[in-house]
């Protein structure tokens, strides 16, 4: 297989696994919430972890989704004022940002090892599990989001070199 | 010095179309940085640890299970049905389609709860259909993106849920604030819309016949038992407004799954993924607001703005005013979320000592930032109108001026009125 075939093929798995992993949490989350609901007023016994888990369940599913969120390019900005720009003032005005956010998600990623080591230790009471469940997630959103940084950068180039073909 | 930095960064980049959480986030960031340079550095690990601690709150997690609702209700034709109820109804009368618009909105505001959600799903199936009765495009546009406003303010409540957590206001007490003023924008739009169809000669539907009105009440009523599920389990004491958001998503589901039988577990599986991608750049917004938030009392903002609106006058009408002028400002060149975050500390307690009730408040607050959905240059219920109609957004303002008007007459009211706000609250929990 062509190398740009085989990264191609891998980048859509992994945007279609991390967005099918999401919204599997999401579908997780209700079922969880709602089985708590049914204890409580079935069993009269709400299970222990019943506000634990669906608190780590959200933390994942939100940085999972925002990096698929950021390679689809579904987000909320402000486009009317950039679009007065040229082209190409406004490649390098994009690139710029971009490169700001990279470096920004690199901060984050490299600031949250010490607070995941610090967490690592500690248990939580209902579930057992290690705090540092908790703060995982923004390590691997930072990490998926930077990567779709990367790609959008080469998009916006692409972009423009066939805008400038096409005159 | 740092806090105009901050604040500079933030419209600049936001202007220039850096996302919206992103431009929060780097204005941190860069206060952090440069905060290296003074004698008290604030640590680039607070940045991190905070972008997880300020999501860890169970409250929170209602927000993707409602937009997961809103979303379920669109897959189900939950939609649809609240439209026909809306077209069977008020379609016959002077604004047509326009008023169906504001009648599902309305209807639609009792589950989704998110003023761009009810925007894009009614904006989808109404404004085509608008445009072929021939409606001018700007004004189907501005009649939807003004609709929508009521959304956050009728029960279950997004902003709401977020306020719950911001200024520690009870949600439920919230969420049966919102009832009235809700009522009252539904009325005033609805007016609105009235007057200008008929002084305009714009087309309307044929009057439903009484087995057609039926039938699509008929068909309805599962959707519309919808939010008196939702608030009646919050209110009721019987659930938390986390899980009736998961009530509300396995309501809908079973809809779709066991009455109307048109949604397949693929379907659902989708809806979590679009729900999700959805409620994610929220959650982006809200994790990076709250650090900009912090930083903002780090560097004494709610001193320097309470000194301001004191020092301009000390009467609480004035105060009122000036607060809301404020808020309507700030709700134009940003986001709620983080105006809500940088606000809401700061103003809910200056006005509480001066004898305000925070739910009060909160509702107006609440509404303030809805006005800054329809202005621009951020206007977020603008921009998905422009992207549903293909209408420039100025044009789309420029249509929903006479909105603008009637939605700052509610906000006169609700703001000088409390019983507007309080009368609920106060019937059901005996308070204010």
């Amino acid at each position: 297989m062509h190398p740009r075939l085989f990264v191609e093929k891998l980048d859509r798995v992994i945007e279609l696994t991390v967005y099918y992993l999401a919204a599997l949490l999401l579908v997780a989350l209700t079922a969880v919430i709602g089985y708590a609901v049914f204890m409580r007023y079935v069993f009269a016994r709400s299970p222990d972890w019943s506000e634990e888990v669906p608190r780590v369940i959200f933390l994942w599913l939100t940085y999972l989704a925002i990096a698929v969120a950021v390679k689809r390019g579904q987000n909320l900005r402000v486009m009317f004022v950039i679009e007065r720009f040229a082209p190409h003032t406004r490649l390098w005005l994009e690139m710029f940002m971009h490169g700001c956010v990279f470096v920004m998600l690199g901060w984050l990623l490299w600031h949250n090892f010490p607070v995941i080591e610090l967490n690592t230790g500690s248990r939580s009471l209902a579930t057992g599990w290690s705090d540092a469940v908790r703060f995982w997630p923004l390590s691997v959103g930072c990490l998926l989001m930077a990567l779709y940084q990367v790609r959008q950068v080469l998009r916006s180039f692409e972009e423009y070199r066939r805008g400038a073909a096409e005159g | 010095m740092l806090l105009v930095g901050m604040l500079v960064i933030l419209l600049v980049f936001t202007m220039l179309g850096m996302e919206i959480a992103w431009a929060i986030g780097f204005a941190c960031f860069v206060y952090i940085g440069l905060s290296q340079l003074t004698d008290h550095p604030t640590a680039f690990v607070l940045f991190s640890q905070q972008m997880t601690v300020g999501l860890d709150a169970f409250v929170l997690v209602a927000i993707p299970l409602f937009i997961f609702a809103g979303e379920l209700m669109n897959v189900c034709g939950l939609t649809q049905r609240l439209v026909n109820v809306a077209s069977a109804m008020v379609g016959h009368m002077h604004g047509g389609l326009a008023n169906v618009g504001v009648t599902a909105n309305f209807l639609m505001s009792g589950i989704s709860g998110s003023a761009i959600a009810d925007a894009a799903a009614t904006g989808a199936v109404l404004v085509p259909e608008m445009k072929k009765r021939g409606f001018p495009p700007d004004f189907a546009c501005g009649v939807i993106a003004a609709a929508a406003t009521v959304g956050p303010i009728i029960p279950p409540s997004i902003p709401f849920l977020l306020l719950g957590s911001i200024a520690s206001v009870s949600v439920a007490q919230l969420f049966l604030a919102g009832v009235i003023p809700g009522v009252l924008m539904f009325i005033s739009m609805f007016v609105v819309t009235w007057w200008i169809c008929r002084k305009r000669d714009y087309p309307r539907e044929p009057r439903a016949t009484r087995e057609q009105k039926v039938e699509s009440l008929r068909d309805g009523v599962l959707a519309l038992l919808a939010p008196v599920i939702i608030v009646g389990s919050i209110v009721g004491g019987i659930a938390t407004p986390t899980e009736a958001a998961a009530i509300a998503v396995l309501y809908t589901a079973f809809l779709g799954v066991a009455v109307y039988r048109n949604t397949s577990l693929r379907a659902i599986v989708e809806a979590a993924g679009v729900a999700a991608l959805a409620s994610s750049i929220v959650m982006l917004t809200v994790a990076t607001s709250q650090i900009f938030a912090w930083l903002a009392v780090q560097e004494r903002l709610g001193e320097y703005l309470a000194a301001g609106l004191l020092g301009m006058s000390t009467n609480l009408w004035a105060l009122l005013a000036l607060t809301n002028i404020l808020m309507l400002i700030l709700g134009m060149f940003m986001e709620i979320v983080p105006v809500m975050f940088i606000l809401g500390p700061i103003l809910f307690p200056l006005l509480a000592k001066m004898g305000v009730s925070e739910v009060q408040f909160g509702v107006i607050m609440v509404l303030n930032l809805m006005i800054g959905m329809i202005t621009p240059p951020i206007g977020l219920n603008l921009f998905v109108m422009s992207a549903i109609g293909g209408v420039d957004i100025m044009r789309i303002f420029r249509a929903a001026i006479p909105y603008f008007w009637a939605l700052i007459l509610v906000l006169a009211a609700i703001t000088y009125i409390p019983a507007l706000t309080l009368f609920i609250p106060g019937l059901v929990y005996g308070t204010h």
